[in-house]
């Protein structure tokens, strides 16, 4: 599947359904560069043949017939064919580029939003070693293709450019044209190698200008610190360092452009001394030795016009085309994994919906682990899972506790197939959840995240998320059941106030309520409470505690804790430590039993500092071994 | 948006910051434009040679150039040819030497501009008063020191070149034409305009739909990332088709402005093509009449064929100055509004005390609050009202209370990073009105909520809490023991030489935690002020700090503020804020007892809701 490669791939898939329109684009632009060799041509034919009348007026590939006899018809035609070049020049590039660039933005519309549909198919777990790359893959890497069909339609410009100018030349007089060919070889072969000299400048440059601005925004960001430690000389001191270091890369890179600079420019005009030095003296005093033909002025001129134009599209071919392959190359290799995922992607929705009625839960000796490589040591609170079993009977309130990194969010991710065990088997209603579909699973079970996710629009379309068609009287309802109604409706367009990123700026507290609304939207016979690990102040923990208890009269509930406190009512507790179950019980009966229940607890009630004295102790013998 | 820096500036902000930096190096960039111009005037002179040459040669011409005596010239085909040539190589020999310098010049002037400009505005910015950081958002402080200062690295490489390319090659191209023929020349100038206002249209059409694409594709972006980042969400309410049709709606979108951009942008090149085009037939047809028959028209005199080539050339080099005259613009009023921001960020004369004042010395001093009020400016309601607090030397002070009571503002008020509008705040008997914040803070240790560590090993960020960021290793050790942070920091891959920040490990809230704490005891300091830390810290973080709190609070005094009771469990004295209000103080003890607010949260904090509850 995947001996292709990236750029291969791309292509089959995606720009082969536009062949047509990126090789008629193509052709067009190449024709393009056909006409625009003709005016050149034309001048010097008529150098000779009118101005200085010393040949007779033909014109490459045209019969002599065709050709008026006078002068006046001659000016005419040479008139004509300037009209004809400029006007079929400008519109052969102009449709070409038309038809080629929305060939290539709609190619990448369809990148675009295939390679979001494969991350959104993909499970859970597969996002999680790539999640911070999978925005800048979708965002920047798949806009950075452009790269590559730029880089094409640049590489089949250029490259046109030098070889119909080299056609002309090797029809006006192939011995001169033959010699000209050495120049644009020596500017790619240098201009490489200064491609080569000046990458790892840029990547100097580019690595100081991202040290200076941490450093920049280091010190505005912690500006209360810096003041409190009076440190202000000393990070002004060290931002001037951070920009003297940026300041030497950028002129390093400066340098080596401005001497590359000259050097071509010099290979380009000792190509046009050249060329005039050699010619006049071939016109003035004939054909020297090694060449066999015949060099008129008119001639002379044209290649020297050719000349100078063949310096710009190699010194562009050898640079800035290869590099944009290069880069677009560089994308395709980030782009690709993710779209070949498509076929394991494939979602079975032939299978049996689930049919929960009172939303008992069981595990039944569930084991889960990331996969080999993929890296356990992010210490996240997504972590592997040993033989765990347990059940909740309908109605049932059931905390999990313990430390992070101890598996408690993977426990319910499982239950909402976010992920799939590894071994064991998670019932619903007595019915394995992994023989019916996702879909009707997920249509049972609420599921209120960590961080409470508002998406940019208004409070009823986040509470209806589920459900965009769910009336204003449901939204209501479910707000009501979540405690979040009142503050609501003192929010200045109460339920159409736009909330996320760009709206209202909620507490945490109102925006955990708003998440908790919406998973019940659709009354759900079960609910995931994953606790937010940041701080809310305690009245709102307070609300938020209350309401959960609320919610779970009539449901199951799954509460991941952070505070304990959130938990203390619970039917029953569960202590996760490293992925097994080691305590469950009620509040009461944990702290009887004096275990890492107990111990919890006594640092979030503050009894632990009774213990101060013998502790410091401990900490000074450590410090002085 | 970071418009208010710019109303501070000047009219002429580009202007004003080149005169206030890098004012050594002007006569730099003074030899840069010069030789710049010049070489490019230079660089176009060999057509006209080469066009002087082919009359000499062959029209039977006098090589005439201006400037040069006619004794110079050689009669002799193959000696005029000769010097001719010799003249090319000389011409471009001193346009390419011309040329360096131009760059060189400019680079190293530009590059010492900035670092001046960089480093200048930053170390100002750097000592403004705390208001001024209250008052702009950081973001946006941090982009004007930033972005915008880059911004003008792009325009002093790359515009002001640009600009003199663009202004020397027009006027040299005509200058060379008129040498040539001055009737043609006026003719060819008359395309100029025609250029110009098809050019600029061109660059007003597109420049909206610029704004479009912008705009779509922060759109884009913005949907992207909410739909990665809700992706469990999505999942959760089985909402992954209608989350694709908006990706897809706003591809599509953004696709089309693109496209349309495009279409209008691809015919700017044809349409230039097209106008020298028309003019280049015309000379052409006119300039063959001429020679072949006599002067067409309205034009006079003779034309020979090595006037007419380069003056066709010439026209040709006319083009790509014009074309980029819409960007060059745009480019220019981009620079003028980056330079405002950034001139208007620097000129302001914000308070920048630190060294004003008694500097004086404490001994774990009493502190005062003595009917304090404070009102952040700009706003009108009060975060602390009438405040009375009297701690004893050496006591620990725990402040509880809701978001918004007040809590961080009073120890805003006693690092001096404010001044209260009503009463008066002493420290060991000092009015701190008359004390100079410089003194105090450096006697201060302070841990902030965001247990802000700098880019740096653990040891400097350790020891930058010492005086002038000076700690012995021992010291160091030392405080990171009282901080509880000693053992995990000898885990960590290099010890205390383990690379922190952006780049560096990346450690656990509660960890940076422990960190902060130990740089603010490095120094051994007599008042200490903790702000607990609001993002969640692992229970054994927590259970480290409240074990170790005991020691880092003796022979000081301190002040905490707590959003988990059981920090201030042991405090000596606990102040509850409510609105700006001292509601209550007291022990835990007695506050408990007391059945107040205190004891609500406590309850609520330990699980017992029906207490908590109504």
């Amino acid at each position: 599947m995947s001996t292709t490669t990236p750029v291969r791939y791309l292509l089959h898939r995606f720009a082969r359904r536009r062949s047509r329109q990126f090789v008629g684009g193509t052709v067009l632009v190449l024709l393009a560069l056909a006409f625009q060799r003709v005016p050149a041509l034309v001048i010097g034919v008529a150098l000779d043949s009118l101005l200085l009348e010393s040949q007779a007026f033909t014109l490459p590939l045209v019969p002599d017939a065709w050709i008026p006899t006078d002068t006046a018809g001659q000016a005419t035609l040479v008139v004509a064919s300037l009209v004809v070049a400029v006007g079929g020049e400008s519109l052969c590039r102009w449709y070409g580029v038309l038809v080629y660039e929305r060939a290539n933005l709609e190619t990448l519309h369809d990148i675009r939003t295939a390679a979001f549909e494969t991350a959104t198919a993909l499970p859970l777990s597969a996002h999680r070693a790539e999640d911070r790359d999978l925005l800048s893959v979708l965002n920047d890497d798949v806009d950075n293709l452009e790269d590559l069909f730029d880089g094409g339609r640049a590489a089949v410009q250029y490259g046109g450019e030098l070889v119909t100018a080299f056609a002309f030349m090797l029809l006006l007089n192939w011995n001169l044209a033959v010699v000209m060919a050495l120049l644009p070889i020596v500017v790619a072969i240098t201009a490489r190698y200064y491609a080569g000299l000046l990458e790892p400048r840029y990547d100097a440059v580019r690595a100081n200008v991202g040290r200076l601005n941490a450093r920049l925004r280091d010190a505005i960001e912690g500006i209360r610190t810096v003041k409190s430690l009076v440190r202000e000389g000393r990070e002004a001191e060290r931002v001037g360092h951070a920009s003297g270091e940026y300041k030497a890369a950028a002129w390093s890179a400066l340098k080596l452009r401005a001497i590359y600079n000259r050097v071509s420019w010099l290979l380009a005009v000792a190509g046009v001394w050249f060329l005039f030095g050699v010619g006049s003296y071939w016109i003035l005093t004939g054909t020297p030795a090694v060449f066999t033909q015949s060099l008129t002025a008119g001639t002379l001129l044209t290649f020297i016009m050719y000349t100078f134009s063949l310096m710009d599209p190699t010194r562009k071919l050898a640079v800035e085309v290869l590099d944009k392959i290069e880069s677009g190359q560089a994308s395709s290799r980030r782009v690709v994994p993710l779209l070949r995922h498509d076929a394991a992607a494939a979602r079975k929705d032939d299978v049996p919906p689930l049919s929960v009625t009172d939303g008992g839960v069981e595990y039944d000796a569930v084991s889960f682990d990331y996969g080999e490589g993929d890296g356990n040591e992010d210490g996240d609170d997504e972590s592997t899972l040993t033989d765990v079993s347990l059940t909740a009977a309908p109605g049932d309130f059931v905390g999990i506790v313990g430390h992070s990194g101890a598996g408690k969010s993977t426990l319910v991710k499982l239950l909402l197939r976010f992920q799939e065990p590894d071994a064991g088997e998670i019932r619903v209603d007595g019915q394995p959840v992994a023989d019916h579909s996702v879909r009707s699973l997920r249509q049972h079970v609420g599921y209120v995240g960590q961080d409470p996710f508002l998406f940019p629009g208004t409070v009823h379309e986040n509470v209806a998320y589920a459900r965009p068609d769910a009336t204003r009287d449901d939204v209501v309802d479910a707000a009501k059941r979540a405690s979040a109604h009142e503050f609501v409706a003192e929010l200045p367009e109460g339920y159409d106030t736009e909330v996320g990123e760009r709206g209202t700026t909620l507490s945490g507290g109102q925006r955990q309520r708003l998440a908790i609304a919406r998973a019940l939207l659709s009354d759900p016979e079960v609910l995931v409470f994953d606790e937010a690990t940041s701080h809310v102040d305690t009245e709102t923990e307070a609300e938020i505690q209350r309401t959960l208890r609320t919610v779970a009269a009539d449901r199951t509930v799954f509460a991941v804790a952070h505070r304990l406190s959130t938990v203390r009512q619970a039917d029953r507790i569960v202590v996760l430590d490293d992925g097994r179950v080691t305590e469950r019980g009620t509040h009461a009966e944990l702290v009887e039993q004096d275990g890492r229940y107990a111990g919890l607890w006594a640092v979030q009630t503050g009894a632990v500092a009774a213990a101060v004295e013998t502790s410091t102790d401990a900490a000074e013998t450590e410090v002085r071994g | 948006m970071t418009d208010a820096f710019s109303e501070r500036a000047d009219h002429y902000p580009l202007v004003s910051l080149v005169r206030r930096y890098g004012r050594a190096d002007l006569a730099l960039l003074l030899v840069a434009m010069v030789s710049t111009a010049v070489s490019i005037f230079l660089s176009l002179a060999d057509v006209y040679l080469i066009g002087l040459g082919i009359d000499a040669l062959f029209n039977d011409q006098p090589f005439a150039l201006p400037l040069l005596p006619e004794s110079l010239v050689p009669s002799a085909p193959v000696d005029l040819l000769v010097f001719v040539t010799g003249l090319i190589v000389v011409t471009s020999l001193v346009t390419h030497l011309l040329s360096f310098v131009g760059e060189y010049c400019f680079g190293l002037y530009t590059q010492r501009f900035l670092h001046e400009l960089r480093t200048d505005s930053f170390s100002r910015v750097v000592r403004f008063d705390l208001s001024f950081f209250d008052e702009h958002r950081t973001g946006n402080v941090i982009s004007a020191l930033n972005d915008d200062v880059n911004q003008l690295d792009t325009f002093f490489n790359k515009l002001v070149e640009a600009s003199i390319w663009a202004l020397t090659t027009l006027v040299s191209a005509f200058v060379y034409m008129a040498l040539l023929n001055v009737q043609l020349a006026l003719f060819v100038l008359c395309s100029a305009p025609v250029l110009a206002a098809t050019n600029l249209w061109f660059s007003r059409q597109v420049e909206p739909i610029q704004d479009d694409i912008r705009s779509e594709r922060g759109g884009l972006n913005a949907l992207l990332a909410t739909a990665l980042g809700g992706l469990d969400v999505i999942k959760a309410n089985t909402a992954e088709d209608a989350e694709r049709g908006r990706i897809t709606r706003s591809s599509r979108d953004y696709t089309d402005a693109r496209l349309e951009n495009r279409r209008l942008s691809i015919r700017q090149a044809p349409l230039n093509r097209l106008v020298v085009g028309v003019w280049l037939v015309f000379v052409v047809a006119i300039g063959v009449q001429w020679i072949t028959v006599g002067p067409p028209l309205f034009f006079s005199g003779t034309l020979t064929a090595g006037e007419l080539v380069p003056l066709l050339f010439y026209l040709e080099r006319m083009t790509p100055p014009l074309k980029n005259l819409g960007g060059l613009i745009n480019g220019y009023k981009g620079a003028k509004a980056a330079a405002k921001r950034v001139g208007g960020l620097t000129a302001r004369d914000a308070r920048t005390g630190g060294e004003d004042g008694e500097h004086v010395t404490f001994d774990a001093p009493c502190v005062e609050f003595d009917g304090v009020s404070f009102t952040y400016p700009g706003t009108d309601q009060r975060v602390l009202d009438g405040v009375d607090l009297d701690v004893s030397p050496g006591a620990t002070v725990g402040i509880v209370g809701a978001t918004g009571a007040g809590k961080s503002t009073l120890l805003d008020l006693l690092l001096q990073y404010h001044d209260p509008d009503e009463g008066r705040v002493r420290v060991g008997g000092h009015n701190l009105e008359d004390v100079a914040p410089r003194s105090l803070r450096e006697q201060v240790g302070y841990v902030d909520q965001d247990s802000f560590l700098f880019d740096g090993t653990v040891r400097e960020n350790v020891a930058a809490g010492a005086p002038r960021g000076e700690a012995t290793d021992d010291e160091v050790r030392a405080a990171a023991g009282i901080a509880g942070a000693h053992e995990f920091v000898t885990d960590l891959s290099a010890g205390y030489d383990t690379e922190l920040g952006e780049r560096g490990t990346s450690l656990s809230g509660g960890q940076r935690q422990r960190l902060a704490i130990a740089r603010a005891v490095v120094g051994d300091p007599e008042l200490l002020v903790l702000d607990e830390a609001t993002s969640h810290v692992d229970t054994e973080s927590e259970r480290l700090v409240q074990e170790h709190l005991a020691d880092i609070t003796a022979d000081r005094t301190t002040f905490v503020v707590a959003h988990r009771l059981s920090t201030v469990r042991h405090a000596d004295e606990i102040v509850v804020l409510d609105d700006g209000v001292v509601t209550e103080t007291g022990t835990h003890d007695e506050l408990v007892d007391a059945g107040g607010s205190y004891a609500n949260l406590w309850n609520v904090q330990v699980g017992a809701l029906e207490a908590a509850g109504d």
